[in-house]
Parts: C-alpha cells; sequence; structure tokens
C-alpha cells in the first residue's frame, strides 16, 4: 500500500534526521523517531497531497510528514516534562530517563529540526510550520493554567483543543495541499478539515481516558490528578449540580486508586456521552468538507482516514485495541 | 472670583496623579486648574512610592516639599519560600495625607490654580471645548480635560487595605509578601502584602491588595500571615482603624481617553494587579498626559491621540489578557510561588519584573554605551523599532513575557542586546541598515530570551499532586518564546529561517553538553554561540566580505564570553548581575566556569582575567570592519558589557 511506503520514507528521513543531531541531545530523539506511533500526522500530509492532479513528489511528502511528526515529538518531549510522564509510546519517558532539563533540551532540539528540514523545503513552508508551532506553543499554555478549573467554559476548552492539536492537523493539510499545488479553495476545504480532524482527535483521546481498558501504557488517571480535566470530565462538571464531581477532583488526597470513581461519576453524569457528541460535531464538519471536495482516489483515502479515527477511537463501535 | 472660568486644561481629581499633572504643566508654563476636595488633615497611613516614581517627582522638583523617608532595601518573599533582599534603590515611604498635600502645594507654588470643589457635569461641546460644571457652582470651560478621578468606586476591580502597627522594628527597609494560593482554582486571584516603615520609631503601615470580589477580611489575613511567618510582627498592635479603597487594574489603551478626555491613574484603571501598587502609575501617567498636552496645546485630539499611544507603548505586560486575564494572573502568581527558592535567572527576572516594575521609561540599551550622538541617533530607533516588533508580538498572548522583553534588567541600560552586534554588523559593509531587519532583530532578542530560559538548574520537582509549576513554566516560556521568534524569521526573513532554526539546535546541544560533567564543554560555548549568530547575520545579510563575516564571527564569540565572564565578575563581587543570578546559581546551574570552591579573590582575578582577555581580543577584532560606524557600536558594546576591573 502506498501510504505504507510514504510512512516508512518518513520514519527513515525522522530517523536519518535524528541521528544528524549531536550526541548530546541525540538518544532521546532517536529513540521516539524509531518508535513513530501512528504516524497519524505524516500519514494526512500524504492523503491531502494525493488530490493533486499528477500526484505529489514522494520523496518530498515524506520529508514533509517528517517535518510535521518533529514538530509533534518535540511537543511530546515537552508534554512529558510538564506531565511528569514516565512512560511515552510503552516504554520509559525522556523525561523519566534524562531528567526534565535534558528532555526539555531534547525537545528543543527536535524543534529546530523540524525548522530546518522546513526550510530546505521552500520559505512558505517554513511560514506555515512556524505558525503552527506558535499555536501549539500557545495551545501548551491554555492547557497548564487551566489546570484545577472545574468550571473552563466548553468555548474555552475548544480554543485550548484547537490550538494544542487542530493547528498541527490543519499544519498537515496545508502542507499536502501546498505540495500538491491545490487550487486554493480545495486547499482551504482540507485545512478546515483538517482542524476539526484535530479537535475531533482531542475530544475522543479524552474520551479514551476514561475507558481503562483502550488504554495501554498510559497512567491510569493521571490527568485528574494533574487537574487537568478531559473533554468528559469538563461535560460533566457543567451538569453537576450537587457539586459532589468538584468535590471530589478538588480533593487534595485524591488518589490514582480513586480512578474508577470519578470515572464512574462522570459517566453517570453524562460527560461522557456529551463529549462524544461534541467529537461528532467535529467530525460532521469533517465530512462535509468531504462532501465538497473532488471525487476520486484521493477522496476515498481521506474517507478511510477518518475512518480510522472513529475505529481506533471509539470503543462502541469496535472493540479496542490493545 | 467670576462665576465663569475659561482655562486651557482642566484637571479633575487632585490626588497623586492629577496633582503630578498640574506640577508638570506648570513647570512647562501652562497654568492649569486642578479641581478636587482636599484631604482632612488627620491620621493618615504611609505609602510606598516605587523608585520610579520618586524618579519622576525628583525630576519635578516636587520632592524637597514632601517628608519621606528613603528606602533602599526590601525583602521579598514568595509563597513559602526564604526571604530574598532586593535592592529597590530610590524608593521612599511617604504619609499619604502628607503626599496629597504636598503635592497640591507644589503645584499652586508653580502656577497651577486648586479649587477645593467637585465636577458634577462635563459636556463636551461641538467644536471641541468642554463645559464643566463644579460643586461650586461655577462654571469652567476647557481645552483639554484630565480626569484623574481614581478606581471608579461603583465598579473597582480590587481592593486595597492599609493599616498602621505600632512595636514593630524594620530598620528602612520594606517588607513584601505575595502568600501562595490557597487552594488549587485557578481563578483565585494574587493577594498581595507589604509593609513599608514610617519615620516615628516602631511605627509600620502594613498594606494589602487583591483582585477580585473580597470574601474575606484582607486586612486580617495578612496581620495573620505576617504574624505567623515574621517574629518582628509578634507583638504588633494596631493603630487607628484600617483605610481601605478601592483598586483598579483595568487599563487598556481605547479606555485611555474618553470623549476626548485624557484618563490618568487610577482613573485609567493602572495600578499593578499584582501589588495593587498605583502611584507610579498615577505620577507616571501624569507627567506622560502633561506632556502630550504641553506639546499640542492648541491640538486637543492630537495631544489625545499622542497620549493614548505612548500610555499603551509603557504599560505593557499588564493589562491585555481580557478573556484570559485571570487564569494568567494565577499562573504567574503559580509560577512566581513555586519558584520562591530559585535563582534560576529566568525566575529571578521574572520576580522583578512583575512585582518591581522598573517604571515606564523603556530604554533602549543605547544609554550606556559611550557613542558619537549621530550614531545613537540612528541606532536608538532601531532597537525601539525592535523593541515595538517584539512586544508586539508576544504581548497579546503573554503579556508578563513581554515585560521581561524591555525591562529585562535591574539596569535597563546594561541590557544584553544582540539587536545591537546585529545591527552594527549589517552596517559593517559600509550600507545603512534597512529598517526591515528590525524584524529579523527582535526576533533575535526573543530568541535570546528563550533561550536564557532554558538556562539554570531545572527545579526541585514538588512530590505532591499537581503541576510541577517550575520546569513547567521554563517549557512553557522557552517554547513559546522560540515558536514567536521563528514565525518572525519565517514571515521576515525566509531566507535565514535555515540557519535560525540551526543555530536554536546549537544551543540546545551546547546546552545539553554542557549537562553533562563528563563533556569538557566549557560554559562559554553556550554565550559565545548565543552572540555569534546575530554577529554573522547581520554580517552575511549586510553584504560584508566573506573575511569580514569571519571577523565579525570571532567577534561575536568573543562579546559572548565578555558577557558570561561579567557575569562571574559580578557575582563574585556580590553585585547585582545582568541575569539577576548569584556566584551559587551560576555554579549550580553550569552557567559559569568558575570552580564554586575558589576563593573569591582568586575566582575574581581569574573572571577579571578572562574577561580582559576576551574583550581586548574582540577590541582588536574590530580592526579589521571597514565601517566606521560599526566599529564605533561594536567597541562600545563590548565596553558596556565589561564591568571595569577592581584593583586587588
Ligand atoms: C489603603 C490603600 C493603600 C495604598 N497603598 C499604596 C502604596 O503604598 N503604594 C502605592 O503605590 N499605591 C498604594 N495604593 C494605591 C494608590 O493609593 C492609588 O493608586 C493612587 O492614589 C492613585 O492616584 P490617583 O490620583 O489616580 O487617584 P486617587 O488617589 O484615588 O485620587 C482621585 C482624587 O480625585 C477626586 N475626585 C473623584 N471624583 C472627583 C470629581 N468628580 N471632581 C473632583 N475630584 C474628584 C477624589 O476625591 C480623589 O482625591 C493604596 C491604595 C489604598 C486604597
Amino acid at each position: 500500500m502506498i501510504l505504507a511506503d510514504h510512512n516508512e520514507r518518513v520514519v527513515r528521513r525522522m530517523v536519518e534526521l535524528a541521528n544528524s543531531l549531536p550526541v548530546a541531545v541525540r538518544p532521546a530523539v532517536v529513540e521516539l523517531a524509531g518508535r513513530p506511533g501512528k504516524l497519524l500526522r505524516a500519514s494526512l500530509v500524504a492523503a491531502c497531497a494525493a488530490f493533486g492532479p499528477g500526484g505529489a513528489d514522494p520523496g518530498r511528502t515524506a520529508r514533509l510528514g517528517a517535518v510535521v511528526e518533529l514538530l509533534h515529538l518535540a511537543s511530546l518531549l515537552h508534554d512529558d516534562v510538564i506531565d511528569r510522564a514516565d512512560i511515552r509510546r510503552g516504554v520509559p519517558s525522556a523525561h523519566a530517563k534524562f531528567g526534565a532539563e535534558r528532555a526539555s533540551l531534547a525537545g528543543l532540539a527536535c524543534f529546530s529540526l523540524a525548522g530546518m528540514e522546513a526550510a530546505e523545503l521552500g520559505a512558505g513552508i517554513s511560514r506555515a510550520v512556524a505558525e503552527a508551532a506558535a499555536g501549539l506553543a500557545y495551545g501548551e499554555m491554555l492547557d497548564v493554567e487551566r489546570a484545577f478549573d472545574t468550571r473552563l467554559s466548553l468555548d474555552d476548552y475548544l480554543e485550548l483543543a484547537q490550538r494544542k492539536t487542530g493547528d498541527l492537523f490543519q499544519l498537515c493539510c496545508v502542507l499536502g495541499a501546498a505540495e500538491a499545488r491545490l487550487v486554493p479553495d480545495v486547499a482551504r476545504l482540507l485545512a478546515r478539515f483538517g482542524t476539526a480532524f484535530g479537535v475531533a482527535f482531542q475530544l475522543l483521546d479524552d474520551c479514551l481516558d476514561l475507558d481503562p481498558d483502550a488504554r495501554s501504557g498510559k497512567p491510569d488517571g493521571n490527568d485528574h490528578l494533574l487537574g487537568v480535566f478531559g473533554a468528559p470530565t469538563l461535560c460533566a462538571l457543567h451538569r453537576d449540580h450537587t457539586g459532589e464531581l468538584a468535590a471530589l477532583l478538588m480533593d487534595p488526597a485524591l488518589r490514582p486508586e480513586d480512578g474508577p470513581k470519578v470515572r464512574a461519576l462522570v459517566i453517570d453524569l453524562g460527560g461522557l456521552a456529551a463529549a462524544r457528541s461534541l467529537a461528532e460535531d467535529q467530525l460532521a464538519t469533517c465530512e462535509s468538507a468531504l462532501t465538497e471536495l473532488p471525487p476520486g482516489e484521493a477522496l476515498e483515502g481521506l474517507a478511510a482516514y477518518l475512518t480510522l479515527l472513529r475505529e481506533t477511537t471509539c470503543p462502541t463501535t469496535s472493540p479496542p485495541t490493545s | 472670583m467670576p462665576d465663569d472660568i475659561s482655562t486651557d486644561v482642566l484637571i479633575v481629581g487632585a490626588g497623586p496623579a492629577g496633582a503630578t499633572t498640574a506640577l508638570a504643566l506648570a513647570r512647562r508654563g501652562i497654568r492649569p486648574l486642578l479641581v478636587g476636595p482636599l484631604v482632612p488633615p488627620g491620621e493618615s497611613h504611609d505609602v510606598l512610592l516605587s523608585g520610579p516614581a520618586v524618579r519622576a517627582l525628583t525630576l519635578l522638583d516636587a520632592i524637597p516639599r514632601l517628608p519621606i523617608l528613603k528606602i533602599d532595601s526590601a525583602e521579598l518573599r514568595c509563597g513559602d519560600g526564604r526571604p530574598r533582599g532586593l535592592a529597590v534603590t530610590g524608593s521612599a515611604a511617604c504619609s499619604d495625607g502628607a503626599l496629597r498635600g504636598g503635592l497640591i502645594r507644589a503645584a499652586t507654588d508653580a502656577g497651577a490654580t486648586h479649587l477645593n470643589a467637585k465636577a458634577t457635569e462635563i459636556v463636551l461641546l461641538p467644536g471641541g471645548t468642554h463645559m464643566v460644571e463644579l460643586s461650586s457652582g461655577v462654571t469652567v470651560t476647557a481645552r483639554h480635560i484630565v480626569m484623574a478621578t481614581g478606581a471608579p468606586s461603583g465598579s473597582p476591580n480590587g481592593t486595597a487595605v492599609a493599616q498602621r502597627l505600632t512595636g514593630v522594628r524594620l530598620d528602612e527597609s520594606i517588607v513584601m509578601r505575595l502568600p501562595a494560593p490557597a487552594t488549587s482554582d485557578p481563578r483565585e486571584t494574587p493577594v498581595f502584602v507589604w509593609v513599608t516603615p514610617s519615620s516615628e520609631d516602631s511605627v509600620v503601615t502594613v498594606g494589602t491588595a487583591q483582585l477580585g470580589v473580597q470574601d474575606v477580611d484582607l486586612m486580617a489575613r495578612a496581620l495573620r500571615d505576617l504574624a505567623a511567618t515574621d517574629p518582628r510582627f509578634h507583638d504588633a498592635i494596631p493603630i487607628g482603624v484600617p483605610h481601605s479603597g478601592p483598586l483598579s487594574s483595568t487599563f487598556s489603551p481605547e479606555a485611555a481617553v474618553v470623549n476626548d478626555r485624557l484618563h490618568i491613574g487610577d482613573a485609567a484603571g493602572l495600578a499593578n494587579p499584582f501589588t495593587g501598587e498605583g502611584i507610579g502609575g498615577a505620577v507616571e501617567s501624569g507627567l506622560l498626559a502633561a506632556d502630550c498636552i504641553a506639546d499640542f496645546v492648541d491640538d486637543p485630539l492630537s495631544a489625545a491621540s499622542a497620549y493614548r499611544s505612548r500610555l499603551a507603548a509603557s504599560y505593557v505586560g499588564y493589562f491585555e489578557t481580557a478573556r484570559h486575564a485571570a487564569r494568567r494572573y494565577h499562573l504567574t502568581w503559580r509560577v512566581l510561588s513555586a519558584t520562591a527558592d530559585s535563582d534560576r535567572p529566568f525566575f529571578a527576572k521574572a520576580r522583578r519584573t512583575v512585582l518591581l516594575p522598573e517604571g515606564i521609561s523603556s530604554l533602549t540599551g543605547t544609554e550606556r554605551m559611550e557613542l558619537p550622538s549621530a550614531i545613537g541617533a540612528v541606532l536608538a530607533p532601531f532597537l525601539a523599532a525592535c523593541d515595538e516588533i517584539g512586544v508586539a508580538t508576544i504581548r497579546g498572548e503573554w503579556p508578563f513575557l513581554a515585560r521581561l522583553l524591555i525591562a529585562a534588567d535591574s539596569s535597563p541600560h546594561e541590557r544584553l542586546r544582540p539587536a545591537v552586534p546585529f545591527y552594527a554588523a549589517l552596517a559593517a559593509a559600509g550600507r545603512p541598515p534597512s529598517p526591515e531587519y528590525a524584524a529579523l532583530g527582535s526576533a533575535i532578542e526573543l530568541a535570546t530570551l528563550g533561550a536564557m530560559v532554558f538556562l539554570g538548574p531545572g527545579g526541585t520537582p514538588t512530590e505532591s499532586r499537581g503541576v510541577d509549576w517550575s520546569s513547567t513554566s521554563v517549557v512553557l516560556a522557552g517554547d513559546f518564546l522560540l515558536a514567536q521568534a521563528t514565525r518572525l524569521v519565517a514571515v521576515h526573513a525566509p531566507d535565514i529561517a535555515w540557519s535560525f532554526s540551526d543555530w536554536l539546535g546549537e544551543l540546545a546541544a551546547l546546552r545539553a553538553e554542557r549537562l553533562d560533567p563528563g563533556s569538557g564543554t566549557p560554559a562559554e560555548e553556550v554565550f559565545s554561540a548565543l552572540l555569534e549568530f546575530p554577529a554573522r547575520i547581520g554580517a552575511q545579510l549586510g553584504g560584508a566580505d566573506s573575511d569580514v563575516v569571519e571577523t565579525l564571527r570571532e567577534y561575536g564569540r568573543l562579546a559572548g564570553r565578555v558577557f558570561l565572564h561579567a557575569e562571574d565578575m559580578l557575582s563574585l563581587r556580590g553585585r547585582p548581575t545582568r541575569l539577576d543570578a548569584t556566584r551559587t546559581a551560576l555554579a549550580e546551574g553550569r552557567v559559569s566556569d568558575i570552580d564554586p570552591a575558589m576563593p573569591v579573590a582568586g575566582a575574581l582575578r581569574e573572571a577579571q582575567a578572562s574577561c580582559g582577555r576576551a574583550s581586548a581580543a574582540a577590541l582588536a577584532a574590530v580592526v579589521a570592519v571597514p565601517d566606521e560606524t560599526a566599529t564605533h557600536i561594536l567597541r562600545a558594546f563590548i565596553t558596556a558589557l565589561a564591568p571595569a576591573p577592581v584593583c586587588c
């Protein structure tokens, strides 16, 4: 399958770039680059580039894929410092292995790699990448500063999801469209698809956090302890007229063992269902973009990509993969 | 007195802001009418005047009329951290009543007229004249109106309370406390407590301020907190009743001028949202308003628009976050509390710039350098443009960092400004640099600030649940600044986007190497790389020959060394450093190359020698640069960077 080829090229390029780093920051980056996860972002670049009439240059498309994945790696390295996460992609995180400071510097090194690779691919690319990175950094801040806010409005939550996750997915579409030299209308539709996809992804990812079976390699309930309340929890808090959930979440003595209790309460209050329906709204935006895009193989590819998100994140429609 | 008065300038409100404006106008030969009730004589709390406020009042020659007590040191305690001594050179304490009365007298002696009345109605007549009814029945028409009426009592957004105490000895030093947040609720707003000495023996004033709706007795809480944490307050006895009043920190440039009236001081919402300090803002905005009016006496609209834009430029950092304001204050408060014991340069600076604003003179950094005035005249606007772009880039999303950018040092003129060598390098080939490069200069400065964020010892992670604010804020601020810098480059100088990213990678790698005790990478390398880039890129963009580019690279590297050795020298002498660091902090952060075990005298000798060598080499390298303006600036930069050696 062509996507598999693309992803393989992306990983090869990422590893190559990571290996070019000075040794002081290399190990943390090489390790993550070599365990690439699902490459959702790089795949999206290829899926959008496929809309071009003559197809896109596979080498350049792979390099663009490497750019977005490197940017993503940089944010993972830094998120782990912020969350004090011990595990990433099933193995000890860079933060756990090398300490906060070295992990931060490795993240910076990744960011710089993404910047150099983008610059080699063209000025327009640099600009789009830098703009997304700025959005990401701002999203990171919005995410931290709302910690322990049991009254965070859904608007504020959506702004945060858009910056923290949507901007990067949007970048994938913008880069793919630019590579395939698509007309502005199609590029705009793809960008709209990307943002909504990213926000949906974040919402559904938050939903998965409430499902302990669906999550491997991520410590249970950590976000609740950190005061970082995902969409289901926030939705539940908005319906929590007795204040029971808020009191539980704000209890300084909350422990990891309280996870199941928090979960049960969130689900009881209808938080999970509400968050899923918010995600559905975003997915509907994606669907509507699909109906306006030119038909063909590329469209089928993008539709399949959307289906993939539903399958991997909605345990009700398919059994969780562990 | 006739029933109707006509005047150029009417100032409504005779508090510190209004009286300062009246005095400043009178000093410039304009005789304004100042209208406002006098404070009834009687017992009054003492207020603290910040260094910038005292400096401004000194320029107006008002200080000799005020019974002030000079204060040079402060003790600041954030959260549960240890108390820290801070220099607050030039501050003063004064009785609130004496300050108000003294300023009004100074204004009338200088030629202003004061009426003990209130304005009851103000109407803007067609044609731009204002008509004002006074409570005394007099009608005034005026061309300019300055509103200095204080915080609106109907809709203040905070409260300050002051209480005098006896039985406390402070020895001409102030005490400041920023207690840790009491809950994890990100909507909780910061509380600040300060204690001011007075000229009366053992008498002090405790002040406390908080934004938001008050649901607790602020003063009771402050006194409890002081008594619990500081033995000097064990035997404190309150004198008289507490004074309390509204605070307003709602400044926005749009609200600075309403119906063609200039709003100043608390009426413009200029109190510091963290500390409640408002006299500085009152005095400074009063001066600005007076200057703008005097510059445009015959053109009130221009005076108003000049005032609006100058005020906006001055009050960077506190007021811009409308939607997220409360949470962003809270974030900053968390960081300040959690990093109270950290000497990491970034946190030291944040403490200073947020809590002890340096005033509104955003000096561009040319002041300290000895430059012929013709050169200063071309460099200063470039640096000002860098500031403006940098501030505009980040103020909307992270205003406190914008403050850090323009008030980055305890003495702004000693700022490490990479834009200076960048400018000189641009000029090296003999062509005057295009103002368009200011965006790149600003990107370089944002990135330098971002790189500095990543310098220094990591925080000790807290064990409790919740966020590790120290590491978190490093990552957040660093990422934010570097992303914004990269964006500026991608937009304004795409040709060097690659080199810029490469530079960031180099800094990350050098710093990481430096963390490894076995690597042998000297700390100098990090600083060399920091200044090598602006010099190299400037030379390339300015079209310099390759050997001149090489010379400037070497110059940049040497300048970085001079900077680091200067840090060593200043910290060894116990002087404030540009990074606000101590010798221990520099050593623990592996920022310095000096062996922490070495006795001070020897270490100082070594640092001075290294500094001397690096600056001599840098000055020698400059000889190969053809352009005279460039060489002047490059020399002056090194000379300003290197502290004068002390004799041993
Ligand atoms: C208890 C307390 C302690 C404080 N301690 C400090 C401190 O230590 N350091 C510090 O820097 N700041 C301190 N502040 C804040 C500081 O007092 C204010 O920021 C400062 O006074 C603002 O000056 P201003 O001239 O803008 O307003 P104000 O001082 O409020 O003066 C406004 C004046 O306008 C008059 N006025 C109002 N309406 C009219 C009208 N219609 N016509 C005519 N006159 C009118 C009022 O009577 C008043 O005299 C403190 C505040 C309080 C409440």
